[in-house]
């Protein structure tokens, strides 16, 4: 189930970006379509609340930081409720499976709604594992939820947006390799255009990865840089495709300039399978699915239940959007390319003729 | 106070996505069609492919 | 083809020979990387991680030296049209591989036997760290042609091969560093060396079936 909805989500976004050729315009269904998917994608990305168990709670308290609230999800037993003062004792089900009950406190100034069969409550242990103090009311009867994982909290959205940038960069220097290689077998300067623009939108793509990466490991990890061997591999990554625009900077010829950069092109891409998907999972690293994890990460772990299903739906519809955003951009970039080389041809052409 | 970042912050940070997006998509939107006026303008006048 | 290869091999020996500029910049350089580390510690026995370090930034420069020249100094002397007329592309770049190979091993061992000379490591497994330092210095040479001849007829070549070739590089300095620390603190571990090889196979495949499209204009 979850690697059909991911390679749908992988696949059918280079299919529809592939669609209506890169060189020609984008229809009007296709652009709603990117627009949409990706309003989609950052609504059921960031909106839904988190719902967690009880055992989160306990695990957050434990290992992670007795001062966070864990917003836990559940039904409550109004039936059972015990007031002593201002307080309430309520006995509540949390939606583990299998559930667990365990008392929440509610202090006084919370007013939890009572028709509510299913409400999500922020909540901190107290006094013992099975006695709960509530803190916030997070939402009640909610359609979505996403699972909560204890040390990730809010960040784990985080997935939504930092995996498909730096996937998609790979499929734009994948893009770039082709048409390198046709370039140098059919030597049409349009192959050169289609290259550096996946090359530039590519490397456009890869920083935004490093940025969104970055940023979340500041709050994480605790700082902006860690050294881990996919940060590493980034960072050789940007460097590779730096070199590759230096290198074209510095030949003047442009049959020369496209035939060196298609060449080198060609031979960098070489690292790239290298550097995103196999030194990280060789080595011991912070990233999920390095050497010192026991999963393969929750995208391409097959275990059933490391992603929840939502989340699968989200990704691959994250995947779907950014992949389409991709191709509109490069698009964009062929097609203003082919408008200046023309423009070129025929300035040429004029001169040719006026003399 | 904190009560209210638990429950909050995250609405902030969607509409904070959601404004840049909106911003992307439409100076992606704008550029489309400008791109589609110049290239029929170019066919128009020689069009010429290389 | 193998005369021509050996040709070239031979012509190059000879070039350089002839003036040594490249040969004696490059010991100065070996000499002068080693006098500076020397000054600066001040003392004879250094952790092997450090040891392990300083070859490796002797070996990529050694590389991306010995590499700047190889092919623009073609174009200067105007030699190339002869490489053109005499001999296929695929024995000047075969030829090239082995001229470089040769050199930067010749090079390298100089330069580990003096780093060895001047400080006391203890190496638990000699064999092995001349072992992965023969194959490292072997693939890094094998590898350094294509760039040098990316780089031959661009503007500011010295300053492009080492950020051309260094993120490729990357893989294998990786690979060859933990081998070489294996060998140097415990014991070589084959498989390190294989997947060394694996890697540069790679690059120098592709790097031979894309060198014509460099050589002929």
């Amino acid at each position: 189930m979850k690697a059909i909805l991911i390679s749908l989500g992988v696949v059918g976004g280079v299919i529809v970006g592939l669609v209506p050729a890169v060189h020609r315009s984008r229809p009007r269904w296709w652009m709603a379509l990117c627009i949409g998917g990706m309003g989609l994608t950052i609504a059921l990305g960031l909106l839904p609340p988190l719902s967690g168990t009880f055992r989160d709670a306990v695990i957050t308290w434990r290992q992670v930081n007795p001062e966070l609230y864990v917003p836990v999800a559940g039904t409550l037993d109004w039936d059972a409720a015990v007031a002593s003062g201002d307080t309430l004792v309520v006995p509540m089900t949390d939606r583990a499976i299998p559930p667990t009950t365990a008392m929440v406190v509610i202090p006084p100034g919370f007013s939890v709604p009572k028709d509510a069969s299913v409400v999500i409550l922020a909540v901190q242990r107290w006094k013992n594992d099975q006695q709960f103090v509530v803190r916030g009311i997070v939402a009640a009867d909610p359609i979505l939820a996403l699972p909560f994982i204890p040390g990730l909290e809010e960040r784990a959205r985080n997935l939504f947006f930092h995996v498909p940038l730096s996937w998609v960069a790979v499929v734009a220097y994948a893009y770039a390799l082709w048409y390198a290689v046709l370039f140098l077998r059919r030597r049409r300067f349009i192959d050169d255009i289609h290259s550096v623009s996946a090359v530039s939108i590519g490397t456009l793509f890869a920083l935004l990865a490093t940025a969104t990466g970055s940023i979340w490991a500041k709050f994480n990890w605790g700082s902006f840089w860690n050294w881990d061997p996919r940060e590493t591999s980034i960072f050789l990554l940007l460097l590779i495709y730096a070199a590759y625009f230096a290198l074209r900077q510095s030949i003047e010829e442009p049959q020369r300039r496209a035939q060196i950069a298609a060449i080198y092109a060609i031979v960098a891409f070489v690292t790239v399978p290298f550097l995103v998907f196999v030194m990280p999972r060789l080595m011991e690293g912070l990233h999920p699915g390095s050497a010192s994890d026991q999963t393969a990460g929750p995208i391409l772990s097959t275990q059933p239940g490391v992603l929840h299903p939502l989340k699968q739906i989200v990704f691959a519809l994250s995947m779907f959007s950014f992949s389409l955003l991709f191709f509109w951009l490069l698009s964009l970039r062929v097609r203003s390319g082919i408008l200046a080389l023309q423009h070129k041809i025929q300035q040429v052409q004029e001169m040719s003729e006026t003399r | 106070m904190e009560a209210f970042l638990v429950r909050y912050s995250i609405y902030v940070v969607f509409l904070i996505v959601l404004v840049i997006w909106i911003g992307i998509a439409g100076w992606l939107w704008r550029l489309e069609r400008r791109l589609v006026k110049l290239e029929q303008w170019a066919r128009q006048h020689g069009g010429n492919r290389p | 083809m193998l005369l021509a290869i050996g040709a070239v091999v031979l012509k190059e020996i000879v070039v350089e020979f002839r003036n040594r500029s490249l040969l004696y910049t490059l010991l100065l350089f070996t000499v002068v990387v080693v006098l500076i580390l020397a000054f600066s510690l001040m003392e004879k026995n250094i952790a092997p991680e450090l040891f392990v370090a300083f070859c490796w930034i002797v070996l990529f420069f050694l590389a991306i030296q010995s590499g700047a020249r190889s092919f623009a100094a073609e174009y200067e002397r105007e030699t190339v049209v002869l490489l053109h007329t005499l001999v296929s592309g695929y024995a000047v770049f075969w030829g090239k591989v082995v001229y470089q190979v040769g050199m930067i091993t010749f090079l390298m061992s100089i330069a580990a036997a003096l780093l060895l000379l001047v400080f006391d490591v203890s190496i638990a497994s000699i064999a092995g760290f001349w072992l992965t330092l023969g194959v490292s210095s072997i693939l890094m040479g094998a590898m350094v042609p294509i760039f040098s001849a990316l780089i031959a007829r661009s503007q500011m070549k010295g300053a492009l091969l080492p950020v051309l070739a260094f993120p490729v590089f990357v893989p294998l300095m990786r690979l060859g560093i933990e081998g070489m620390l294996d060998a140097v603190l415990e014991q070589l571990h084959v498989q390190t060396l294989i997947l060394m090889g694996a890697y540069a196979g790679i690059v120098i495949t592709l790097a031979a079936m894309l060198f014509d499209y460099v050589w002929r204009e």
